[in-house]
């Protein structure tokens, strides 16, 4: 443990500063991309702190060869089985092992600071919650630390992380202008999409599907409203439209796939504005969800690009939602009487050949009951919904595994406890087999009101199910059994209806929700969620009308050029302030202090009685000189000496220190 | 430092030379360095990515690259700018010696990895202290007498790297260099003068006669008195008062072998060799005669025609 005792070497320095710098960066790409190259990196850093301690011989040749190799070959392998991009990003990573392994020029700390830029370019295109965002310009810091150590060797490694805390000061406010004044580009060229496996609500929905999402306390989307909230019972997020039934699960019809490739349907949009006056004006951030799929209330009109309606009242995209994203939405809160869609009747009424004869009897007796009338659709779905209600039907997070055929059966009649999809699953059945055309709708309901930031917050523990029946004279009309067996989890969230049991969110004992009642947490939990909804709002979602927006409400509104016009001067006039306040800084730190000022006065006298003071000599060094050439100065510049010292290297009160500092200017003068 | 002649020009009205030069924005050049370049480029293609990508957080931090550039830009600047540097007077040294020119510099804030730079060498230093700084850095001259030492040039990449500050300051300091001594011990002992060597010993001896003695057989003809002779006053040899210690000469002529330099280098080393035992001496170059005399300072002089020699 020699290294310890002795001075930190040069390069000693400069790998305390990027290994943790780089570990962070290496973390993010074994997540992502490839588990090992954390593996890889850690072996060649702490390899290369051995070295460097003198606990193993420098590497020769042939080890470095063999490092490169397999660094080679773990990178060509990652091509092979995964895609280009990603090997790039691992190519960069193995690279940066490499190198920490044998830096030792300028060069080479100025290579390891570009593969840092770049690394940490590839993990935003993936990570980009504020706390990634924080813990990326961390290391990046320590990495400008690091080359401002390479460059200034007799630095410590604290000198080194201040002058780059000065130059973050320095960079952020300017970096944040040009983030904000810089006209947004639209993409110059197609790039290759970063894929990943879509997340949320699936296109195809087993009854089971929807109480696994109620254990993830991720976050969906947030909304944000511009004028009236509508009431809790009517906060129904549709996502997705399953019309088609194979006994087991519920799936997108082929026809609603095919809407979703030929887009757009402007038409069914703009009937919706000419009907109905009653709506919701808000604007949704959407988590990446890696699916084409949006969320919005019923019936929503788009008023974003790229994201249309679907003939069943979906809001589509042309490109999956990879990033979060954010879309304005009008929402009509009356379905209108839609011209009917004659496929829709086939698709809708659509049920498997055999199995869960036992709900088609249930079927047949209510429609013997309520033989086939308009009204009468109502009420042997009110029965049915009664049914629900009145029976012993348990609403639960854990049903009981049903059998893979005879699923609605089993729920009816059997375990008769289940989560929301089972029941608009049974629901569903049962209707259809009555002749009543029905779907099956999955998305997100209620949502959390953020105090703070103003705003609703849909987690994936507020996936929801229900159902909607097409009713003559009144069309899609929206029955949510899982009211009628349990009423809370239309008024309460999941959180609220499960707080006292186990239940909710099983595996995640340090989720700060399930601590919601202690009132320090809930406030914390708040304000983080508000600091990220609004890094969202600010930094993630800014675009081109936000930034019109800002530059409005900054200039008012003003015709293109005169606006271009105000936007140059003010960046001018911002760079010019930003000048002065530097060489204002600047010069005040150059101002000799009034000790230094009277000090040079005091040489200056001397040097009339011929004593210059050579370069480098400290007043006492002139004491010898002073008691041969003018013997009556000595006795003053004794004084001044003690002054000088007083003041200089005592740790005074200011008051003091003022008043030596006037008693050095009255001696200064006597020497005149 | 060689710089093209339009450019020279425009250098010499910029940066005239002086005693003393202040750095600042009228003589401080900044461009970015390779590292510089290669941040810039990379900078662009993270732009790029963020751009295509319609990702806001990749383009900030193209943005936040482009922020450290520009700040890097006033860093760089401000470690330099303000730095006073004046020439020192460095003794004559020797052709072919490394003279030390000292440089005095005065910071009024802390400067990190300045280099001075000049064809034969290149100092680093750092002055992380307010004061008087000397500096030294070796210079070989390129030839004897009078040397300007070239424009040398100040430079810095710290702290980031990513620009290099220069200037190139020109001192309108003279420096002396003495040509180089080789030995030559054969004419140690003086080499006489070179031209109308009799006439200037009789004035010599003239001026030294001592006396007259008896004439003994070994003695030269040349010193006999030959008026005294012809008066029939008998054989008698002239005395002088020191016959076996004539002036110690150095003559240019006399010493000169074909090759110019050579000489000069040869009376250098013979001027050289006076100092330990205070001789006294003259030298006789084509132009001039010195002395003879003897003790430091002529020996300055003497050096200092040797060195001024066309």
């Amino acid at each position: 443990m020699n290294w310890l005792k002795t001075e930190l070497t040069h390069e000693l320095k400069l790998l305390s500063l990027f290994f943790p710098a780089q570990i962070i960066v290496q973390v993010y790409q074994s997540v992502h991309h490839a588990w090992w190259a954390i593996l890889f990196y850690l072996i060649c850093a702490i390899w290369r702190f051995a070295m460097l301690t003198g606990s193993v011989k420098p590497i020769g040749k042939f080890a470095k060869n063999a490092c490169f190799i397999t660094g080679l070959l773990l990178v060509v392998f990652t091509g092979v089985s995964t895609n280009i991009l990603v090997s790039l990003f691992v190519m960069l990573a193995v690279a940066q092992s490499l190198k920490i392994l044998e830096f030792e020029t300028q060069r080479d700390v100025v290579s390891l600071f570009i593969i840092h830029l770049f690394l940490t370019a590839s993990t935003l295109l993936f990570y980009f919650d504020l706390m990634h965002s924080l813990a990326l310009a961390l290391s990046l810091f320590l990495t400008v630390a690091a080359v401002i150590q390479c460059k200034i060797k007799i630095f410590s490694p604290a000198a080194s992380l201040k002058m780059a805390s000065q130059l973050a000061l320095v960079s952020l406010p300017i970096a944040l202008v040009l983030f904000f004044m810089m006209p947004q580009l639209p993409p110059l060229w197609k790039m290759a999409k970063p894929k990943s496996p879509p997340t949320g609500l699936t296109e195809t929905v087993k009854p089971g599907d929807l109480a696994d999402l109620a254990g993830s306390n991720k976050l969906a989307f947030r909304v944000e409203f511009e004028g009236a909230i509508p009431d809790t019972t009517n906060l129904y997020w549709r996502t997705l439209v399953h019309e088609s039934f194979d006994g087991e699960s519920w799936a997108i019809s082929e026809q609603s796939q095919a809407w979703k490739k030929a887009i757009p349907h402007k038409q069914l949009a703009n009937q919706l504005i000419d009907t109905n006056q009653n709506s919701f004006l808000y604007t949704v951030i959407a988590e990446p969800s890696h699916q084409k799929w949006l969320h919005a209330l019923d019936i929503a009109y788009p008023l974003a690009d790229k994201v249309y309606l679907t003939p069943d009242y979906n809001l589509v995209r042309t490109e999956p939602v990879s990033a979060r994203m954010q879309y304005k939405i009008k929402s009509y809160m009356h379905l209108p009487v839609e011209p009917y869609v004659d496929f829709s009747t086939a698709q809708n009424l659509q049920l498997p050949a055999d199995e869960n004869e036992q709900a088609r009897a249930l079927a047949q007796k209510l429609r013997q009951q309520y033989p086939d009338d308009a009204e009468n659709n109502e009420l042997l779905i009110n029965a049915l919904l009664r049914r629900f209600n009145q029976d012993e039907y348990h609403y639960t997070l854990k049903p009981p595994r049903v059998s893979q055929y005879n699923g609605i059966d089993d729920f009816l009649f059997e375990s008769k406890s289940g989560f929301c999809a089972h029941y608009a699953s049974a629901f569903t059945f049962v209707v259809r087999a009555a002749g009543i055309p029905a779907r099956v709708v999955s998305g997100y309901l209620g949502g959390e009101w953020n105090p703070q930031g103003e705003y609703l917050s849909l987690y994936q523990y507020d996936a929801h199910a229900w159902s909607e029946v097409y009713l003559q004279n009144k069309g899609w009309v929206r029955f949510d059994p899982t009211a009628f067996v349990a009423p809370d989890r239309v008024e309460m969230s999941v959180q609220d209806l499960f707080k006292e049991k186990e239940d909710f969110l099983p595996d995640n004992n340090f989720a700060l929700v399930k601590y919601q009642e202690l009132p320090f947490v809930s406030d914390v939990r708040f304000w983080l969620a508000n600091v990220d909804y609004q890094w969202t709002r600010w930094i993630i979602n800014y675009n081109q009308s936000a930034q019109e927006n800002l530059l409005k409400r900054l200039f008012g509104q003003k015709t293109d050029w005169t606006f271009y016009l105000y936007l140059i001067s003010f960046l001018c006039a911002s760079i010019g302030l930003f000048v002065l306040i530097i060489w204002l800084i600047q010069r005040y730190k150059k101002q000799p202090t009034d000790v230094v000022k009277y000090y040079h006065k005091a040489l200056k006298a001397l040097s009339t009685q011929g004593i210059d003071k050579p370069i480098g000599a400290t007043p006492e060094q002139l004491v010898h000189e002073i008691e041969h050439k003018a013997p009556e100065l000595l006795p003053i510049w004794h004084k001044i000496i003690q002054l000088l010292n007083d003041i200089q290297y005592r740790n005074l009160p200011i008051k003091t220190k003022r008043k030596l500092i006037s008693q050095l200017r009255v001696e200064v003068k006597k020497m005149q | 430092m060689t710089h093209s002649r339009w450019l020279s020009k425009w250098l010499d009205k910029r940066l005239p030379p002086q005693r003393q030069c202040k750095l600042d924005h009228s003589n401080i050049f900044i461009l970015p360095s390779k590292a510089g370049v290669a941040v810039i480029l990379v900078t662009l293609a993270i732009y790029l990515l963020g751009t295509n990508y319609a990702n806001n957080l990749v383009l900030l931090l193209a943005y936040v690259s482009t922020a450290i550039l520009i700040s890097a830009i006033f860093y760089s600047f401000l470690n330099v700018a303000h730095l006073t540097i004046q020439v020192e007077k460095t003794p004559p040294v020797f052709l072919s010696n490394v003279c030390l020119q000292t440089f005095r510099i005065i910071n009024e804030r802390p400067s990190w990895a300045i280099e001075f730079l000049h064809h034969d060498g290149k100092v680093q230093f750092d002055l992380p202290y307010v004061d008087t700084h000397l500096i030294k850095m070796p210079f070989v001259p390129p030839h004897r007498g009078w040397c300007l030492p070239e424009r040398i040039r100040v430079q810095t990449q710290a702290p980031f790297m990513l620009f290099t500050v220069w200037s190139l300051p020109h001192f309108n300091i003279k420096q002396l260099v003495y040509p180089k001594p080789i030995e030559c011990p054969q004419w140690l002992t003086g080499t006489g003068l070179s031209q109308e060597e009799g006439q200037s010993n009789d004035i010599q001896n003239a001026e030294d006669f001592y006396g007259l003695r008896e004439y003994v057989e070994t003695d030269s003809l040349k010193h006999v008195a030959w008026k005294q002779l012809a008066k029939g006053k008998g054989w008698l040899t002239k005395q002088f008062a020191a016959p076996n210690q004539p002036e110690r000469w150095f003559s240019y002529y006399i010493v000169h072998d074909n090759d110019h330099e050579l000489t000069i280098s040869h009376l250098t080393w013979l001027v050289l060799q006076t100092k330990n035992e205070d001789i006294t001496f003259g030298l006789e170059l084509p132009h001039a005669s010195l002395g003879p005399n003897a003790g430091p300072i002529f020996i300055e002089e003497c050096l200092l025609a040797l060195a001024e020699m066309p």
